[in-house]
């Protein structure tokens, strides 16, 4: 509905859609002793009061003093509200949506048009430190649920006028506001324009959180898989952007989307490139071993244990054999209990308050640990087996491919109960055919363990180990063809 | 993009066709060359190999020739509607009696080796299941699949190869002999079984990137095939001699099983060396499944969305197929004698009548 220039209607119309909202605050000025009448409107709480006092009560109410109705709309945006975002609006709708987004809106009899003064103050926590992406060395702030303070971080560390910020809303009733950044001479551009279909065809009432966005976004939305990257971190944003890769930040959420994503990717941590290459190189084969860990060491026990003890040394297979003599339990139920105990551990780990999730700790380690054991209910080379396999876990710097990898662990568990280690082979080849099956806009997922050679094999040199920074001369597989090589022989 | 675009690089040809062709026939290929040709079995092998490394120019230089349309097109192109239907449904049994042999032969050696009390069936049901899995996936799928597995096949048998290499004493290779022809002859009907993976030639060429340089990579892979079989017929007869090798039932597994690594906290090496081959046979079943499913849309001319139903009906096909052979040694006997006649017509002649076809400007039925 268009604003019509009877102010009587406009307000009648707006109280009528703001009905038994107490939070939202009308006013109406009178303009010099009743020549006119000025209506603004603006959510209590979710403005900033200091500068809708300042820059626009105090300066609008002297202004109307002094000036009749004549042009007084417009000289209050072009002269006297002394805030950066100003713009005109022109129906109810926009009102509507200016008011819930934290922006004051002024409406004035004989005008139809309304002002629209950006005055958001979000109630934020500040920018903390990361919790999910934790770094010995580097930058320690992460984002916040605020998407401007978001944006702001990500900018401070790209100062080039070739990154850009595309703004979207998503949701029918929530209009959460969405930012895609993306360098603009590095990003492929049919990545982007799918994205940006993606997200102008995306139909729902209510955008909570980025998770929604990522899980709407992915091809594969059945793999357990992600497609996609989320991270907490600001400067592995930055990174990713000078990669050629697209990041969506949203609001009321501390994580950013980033897109395409590999396989290699998510095993990539922020720290990774701070500290020198050879410990570095040393901790990525690391992560990736513990990941081969975390998916078959209850599948090889399993195997090795009750199907072929004759693979393993005499002493180790006789040792197994008498810690496990008196379990009622066979393997595979000694094994099962434990990793559904840890997952148990895990969750309650997650949701308790700090204060009581490290009591947590201590009794799951002892009930798990030496009660159980010593009650004769599993053997100690399970709960060795299993918590191996959780720590294992712990170790890649990316909690979503983590959640694949858990639920991948139980396809090994079940075949390598049935076929013994042919079933852990079985189970593994499944899961690779899976993961080769897989792409993210484009680029295979296991990418660059294959198809490598599309950009002459250079992305091996940050895959498994990583090459010293000086070595490293081409941007990866997500940048634009014409872009690959980093100008000025600098990293 | 590069990807989804249903199109394999040359490394991926030559990653498939590598592990296409490194089958459980090279299990016991060299018991049977050595039966065939005693001491000169190393020597067979090797000419063998040179030979199906020219051979395969024969169906890259088809592809090169005939770059438009199928396998369905050329056929018919070539022979006839009629015709042309019969060789296609020649070429259909070929892959399924390929498949079938290999299953059940991959299926009967991890029974006997490592699950003695596990149905063979079950066995089967389960690698059919990964090769089914790929299969469905697609040309691309495989092709990245074979680049990774390459790797994790390749370097752990190059390490042993290498370890059997220092490890072994050469004097039951000397003194050096030399082939008859007639040895060489039945030396090349054995490996043509190893060169099975040759026949999925007809099928790739709408799916390469680049497949006016396909012969050369066709080559090399065909070559570096025949010079890995070569170095383990090689290797076995330097182990055990050409009397105890002609006796032996997988002389490559139990000569690799003899290297020993200092440290090693596993015995029983064999056990885990068929790692091997479940990755190869895998990667040969998802393109009989995959190759065969694409032959039933192209010949009944249907939509490629009809594939996944062909596909379940290969899955049936082979399983049930598998059972045929009553056990390991009858299924064996039975690829020795109709793999050969098989690989004969498809290898050798319906490739040459192809080539002459195209060479005397024949175009595809497309």
């Amino acid at each position: 509905m268009q604003i019509s220039k009877d102010l009587k209607k406009n307000t009648a119309a707006i109280k009528e859609a703001f009905r038994d909202c107490g939070d939202i605050i009308m006013r109406e000025f009178r303009i010099r002793g009743g020549e006119g009448t000025l209506f603004m409107i603006y959510t209590d709480n979710i403005v900033d009061g200091d500068a809708i006092q300042d820059f626009i009560m105090t300066n609008v109410m002297a202004r109307c003093e002094m000036q009749g109705t004549k042009g007084l709309l417009q000289s209050l945006m072009d002269e006297v509200i002394s805030i950066g975002e100003m713009s005109k609006i022109t129906t109810l709708q926009q009102v509507y949506d200016a008011v819930l987004l934290g922006d004051t809106a002024i409406l004035m009899d004989g005008n139809d048009f309304a002002l629209q003064a950006s005055t958001k103050g979000f109630p934020s926590r500040g920018v903390n430190k990361a919790e999910t992406e934790v770094v010995v060395q580097g930058p320690k702030d992460a984002f916040t649920e605020l998407m401007s303070v978001n944006v702001v971080l990500t900018r401070r560390r790209i100062r080039d006028t070739k990154l850009k910020l595309k703004r979207k809303k998503v949701g029918r009733r929530s209009k959460t506001d969405v930012a895609l950044m993306y360098m603009e001479d590095l990003v492929r551009p049919e990545t982007l324009k799918k994205v940006e279909q993606q997200l102008d065809n995306m139909d729902l009432d209510h955008l909570p959180d980025s998770g929604y966005a990522e899980q709407l976004l992915e091809k594969r939305q059945y793999s357990p898989f992600p497609q996609l990257q989320m991270t907490e971190r600001p400067d592995k944003t930055a990174s990713s952007l000078l990669e050629g890769r697209v990041a969506i930040l949203v609001d009321n959420t501390p994580y950013a989307i980033l897109l395409p994503a590999t396989l290699n990717t998510f095993f990539q941590a922020a720290e990774d490139y701070y500290d020198r290459w050879e410990i570095m190189s040393f901790i990525r084969l690391i992560r990736y071993g513990a990941a081969f860990l975390a998916v078959t060491l209850p599948g090889l026990y399993i195997a090795f244990s009750v199907y072929h003890p004759q693979l393993m040394p005499t002493a180790l297979a006789l040792k197994v054999a008498a810690t496990r003599a008196a379990i009622p339990f066979s393997v595979i139920g000694e094994v099962l209990i434990m990793e559904l105990a840890f997952e148990l551990l895990r969750e309650a780990g997650i949701r308790l308050p700090s204060p009581v999730s490290s009591t947590i700790g201590i009794v799951g380690g002892i009930i798990i640990g030496s009660a159980a054991v010593e009650a004769g209910l599993v053997s100690p080379a399970v709960v060795i087996v299993s918590a191996l396999t959780g720590i294992g876990s712990f170790v890649i710097p990316n909690v979503s491919i983590v959640s694949g990898l858990r639920i991948s662990k139980y396809l090994v568990i079940l075949l390598a109960s049935v076929f013994g280690i042919f079933g852990v082979w079985a189970a593994l080849l499944m899961l690779l055919a899976h993961l080769a099956s897989l792409t993210s806009y484009g680029i295979p997922y296991l990418y660059p363990f294959c198809s490598s050679s599309v950009n002459d094999d250079m992305d091996w040199e940050d895959s498994i180990f990583r090459l010293p920074l000086s070595k490293m001369k081409r941007r990866p597989i997500f940048t634009r063809p014409s872009e690959r090589e980093r100008k000025g022989g600098d990293v | 993009m590069f990807a989804e675009n249903r199109k394999i690089s040359l490394r991926q040809l030559q990653a498939l066709l590598l592990l296409d062709c490194f089958g459980t026939t090279v299990l016991f290929l060299p018991a049977e060359l050595a039966r065939l040709s005693g001491k000169a079995c190393w020597v067979v092998a090797l000419l063998s190999g040179v030979v199906f490394a020219v051979l395969s120019l024969l169906l890259t230089s088809v592809g090169k020739r005939l770059p438009q349309g199928t396998v369905v097109d050329w056929c018919r192109g070539c022979f006839g509607n009629f015709f042309g239907a019969i060789v296609l449904i020649g070429l259909a049994m070929k892959l399924l009696l390929d498949g079938m042999l290999e299953l059940r032969m991959f299926s009967e050696i991890v029974c006997r080796s490592m699950l003695p009390t596990t149905p063979v069936w079950a066995i089967s049901l389960v690698v059919l299941a990964v090769a089914g899995s790929l299969a469905a996936q697609g040309t691309e799928c495989r092709g990245r699949m074979a680049e990774i597995l390459f790797f994790l096949v390749a370097i752990p048998l190059a390490v042993i190869l290498l370890a059997v290499a220092i490890s072994s004493k050469y004097h039951r290779i000397l003194p050096l002999e030399l082939p008859s022809v007639s040895e060489i002859g039945s030396g090349i009907a054995a490996m043509s079984i190893v060169f099975q993976g040759l026949t999925f030639l007809y099928f790739i060429y709408p799916d390469l990137k680049r497949p006016a340089r396909s012969r050369s990579a066709v080559l090399k892979s065909s070559a570096l095939t025949g010079l890995v079989v070569t170095a383990m017929v090689f290797f076995c007869l330097a182990v055990y001699g050409e009397g105890v090798l002609s006796e032996k039932l997988l002389p490559s597994l139990q000569m690799m099983e003899r290297v020993s690594f200092t440290g090693v906290f596993l015995t029983r090496q064999d056990v885990l060396l068929l790692w091997f081959w479940m990755a190869s046979v895998s990667v040969f079943l998802s393109g009989t499944l995959f190759f065969g499913s694409l032959l039933g849309v192209q010949m009944f001319r249907q939509q490629e969305t009809k594939r996944k139903t062909w596909l379940w009906v290969w899955l049936a096909a082979v399983f049930a197929a598998s059972f045929l052979p009553e056990n390991l040694s009858t299924a064996y006997h039975l690829r020795m004698r109709l793999a050969l006649f098989f690989n004969l017509i498809y290898l050798v002649i319906v490739p040459f009548v192809l080539l002459l076809f195209a060479g005397k400007g024949g175009k595809a039925d497309v």
